[in-house]
């Protein structure tokens, strides 16, 4: 939820027209379910590969080009992550933590709450490792006390909102590292060679 | 009055409301879909909240996030436009019961209105003349066949939960009648989930001609000057304009008479329309009425000087109908084009795209309702109608040359859109003289090309 200042500040501005069209193009691929898709029209070429994230290293990021008739690139440094819950898809606004978070996003509108009930500790605590179906929070719309469960693993690096807040649909709650065990095997070995 | 209002609603309706509310002193809340994220009703409201995907059974109908929506926003009132749940008994319902007033009529009066069979009876017992054909639904073919025989073919066989030209079948004789209702019970059934149709007379060649009418919670009625819709295709909409041509003083005063009935036979207290059929003698027949703001309530409000949806929120507080009958004027001639991303070379066929550029008419007597921008990608998963263009001049002849130029000076790039098929029409000599009925675009402008 953001009221009208907030809305046009920042990233929003930078994003160019293309950006938005082929902002439209990987939520069409990501849509169908589909991994490739080759889209060609009046000499402008855009093609989308889509991949499942490597386990463990850096996630290979995808190239979209888009190339005019005469050849001439147009926006050749454009990256856009077809990842599920990459910051960058989430309304330009680039969070400042390592590209290998994910965020667990509210599929509903209505009111956060990060516990059962008022006398309860809250169901996630920042560190916490959480398994896809686990009860992470409550959100309450029309009255009705809602349990919301992860869509995903990981640890949690931060919750992004706060207990009565209102959440929107496809709004960001929890941002969380899927790849923590690599993280923790990598430490755990940089510690035995010292 | 309402403090906040959230708007159900996209596109260039949400944005009239918006100006309306902001007119008004009104905080409003847009909701929008993932594919509406810099539409300008999301830009231009107080507040706004994604309410779901793209689709528009996973957002602009999805009542429970929008109720939330509300509910975190604490907008008191919701103001559902036209389309989605504007005339969704349910939301209606919900609304109330969650003590958000719905801007539009009670789930009573959607609910009789909604059944096009009940409110066919409704309105006989208020006096209204309907359309001969039969009392309530039919169930045996036999009687089907009986009362065709006696109101004479061509009949109509319609859904009774149908509207917007689906779910009903034109018939010719005998043969054809059986057939006819089989098809339309199935059809009304996949499209409606109600296999329940009616018989009709069928009009051949009617005008259509509809009332907007205004009622308060006094009992007080009122309705504006008519507005000729008949230059439609497949039942849809193109050009609108008010006053008709074909409608004298006399007639005008007739037919709002009937009109005003039909909304006190239900006790209506909102903005609504009663649609009516004309045919060459001047009688008309009662069709259907339209329980919400319509997509052709600028050219009423061009006519009349009245703000129809600032008049629609204020009779939702509970406020009194501010003019008489008498009171209502007729200032010149509308007219209002449906500029729709669509080919009119390619059967109508909708476009979705970027558009790149565009310049909007301007000048005396014009006015745009749209919510494109430079840049602006049409979505996919909604209706291809981008503008509406609407002028009023100082008679019928005035506001089609004003339409004209217009047109000529609305640029639109990127997309295919309906402007040269409007250009067409008001070329048209029939169209200039006012001569045309619900066939004119199969029968002058297809036929002509």
């Amino acid at each position: 939820m953001k009221n009208k200042k907030s809305r046009n500040s920042g990233n929003r501005k930078i994003e160019t027209r293309e950006l938005l069209q082929i902002r439209e193009f990987v939520d069409l691929v990501k849509e169908a379910d589909i991994t490739e898709l080759l889209w060609e029209k009046d000499g402008t070429k855009i093609s989308f590969k889509r991949g499942i994230p490597n386990q463990g290293e850096e996630r290979e990021s995808r190239q979209k080009e888009v190339a005019t008739s005469e050849g001439v690139k147009e926006t050749p440094q454009l990256n856009i992550e077809t990842q599920e819950g990459s910051p960058q898809k989430n309304r330009g606004e680039a969070l400042p933590f390592p590209e290998r978070y994910t965020t667990i996003k509210s599929r509903m509108v209505g009111t956060f709450y990060d516990s059962l009930s008022e006398d309860q500790p809250p169901l996630v605590k920042v560190k916490d490792i959480i398994k896809p179906g686990q009860k992470i929070c409550v959100i309450e719309a029309m009255k009705i006390m809602r349990e919301i469960s992860a869509d995903k693993g990981g640890k949690v690096v931060k919750i992004l909102l706060d207990n009565g807040h209102p959440v929107e649909y496809g709004q960001d709650m929890f941002l969380i590292d899927p790849y923590y065990e690599q993280e923790e095997t990598a430490k755990g070995l940089k510690k035995k060679h010292k | 009055m309402f403090k906040k209002i959230l708007i159900a609603n996209r596109g260039e309706i949400a944005l009239r409301i918006i100006r309306a509310c902001r007119e008004m002193g009104i905080k409003t809340v847009a909701v929008h879909s993932e594919a509406d994220r810099d539409s300008l009703h999301t830009r231009f409201a107080d507040e706004s909240i994604c309410i779901g995907p793209g689709p528009s059974d996973e957002s602009y109908l999805n009542i429970p996030n929008i109720i939330s929506a509300a509910e975190i926003t604490g907008a008191d009132a919701i103001h559902p436009g036209y389309g989605f749940l504007a005339e969704n008994t349910y939301f209606a319902e919900v609304c109330e019961s969650c003590n958000i007033t719905f801007i539009g009529p009670s789930k009573e009066v959607i609910l009789k209105m909604g059944d096009k069979c009940k409110a066919r009876n409704t309105m006989e017992k208020a006096g209204v003349p309907i359309v001969p054909g039969s009392k309530g639904t039919i169930s045996k073919i036999d009687d089907a066949v009986k009362l065709a025989k006696k109101i004479k073919y061509p009949v109509v066989v319609k859904a009774s939960a149908g509207g917007g030209g689906k779910g009903m079948r034109i018939v010719q004789n005998e043969d054809g009648l059986k057939n006819a209702v089989m098809t339309c019970q199935s059809e009304a059934k996949a499209a409606f989930g109600k296999e329940e149709v009616y018989l009709e007379k069928y009009i051949s060649e009617p005008r259509h001609v509809e009332f907007q009418i205004l009622g308060d919670r006094k009992g007080n009625v009122i309705y504006l000057p008519e507005r000729d819709c008949s230059i439609q295709r497949r039942h849809q909409k193109l050009i609108e304009e008010s006053p008709s041509p074909a409608v004298n003083s006399k007639l005008r005063r007739k037919m709002g008479h009937a009109a005003v009935k039909a909304a006190k036979a239900v006790n209506y207290t909102t903005v609504g329309t009663i649609e009516f059929l004309l045919d060459d003698n001047g009688d008309f027949y009662f069709m259907e009425m339209n329980t919400r703001i319509q997509v052709e309530h600028p050219v009423s409000e061009l006519v009349s000087a009245i703000d129809l949806v600032k008049m629609q929120i204020r009779l939702a507080a509970g406020e009194k109908l501010n003019l008489d009958q008498d009171e209502v004027k007729i200032c010149g001639s509308a007219i209002e084009c449906r500029i729709n991303a669509e080919d009119p070379d390619r059967d109508f066929l909708p476009c979705s795209g970027r558009i790149s550029n565009y310049i909007l008419p301007g000048g005396p007597g014009v006015r745009v309702d749209t919510s494109i921008y430079p840049g602006y990608s049409i979505p996919p998963f909604y209706d291809s109608m981008i503008a509406k263009l609407i002028v009023i001049g100082d008679s019928r002849q005035e506001a089609i040359a004003r339409m004209e130029r217009a047109l000529g000076e609305f640029v639109i790039d990127g997309v295919k859109t309906t402007i040269p098929f409007h250009l067409k029409v008001m070329a048209d000599e029939y169209y200039r003289r006012g001569e045309v009925n619900t066939n004119f675009i199969q029968e002058r402008i297809f036929k002509q090309a």
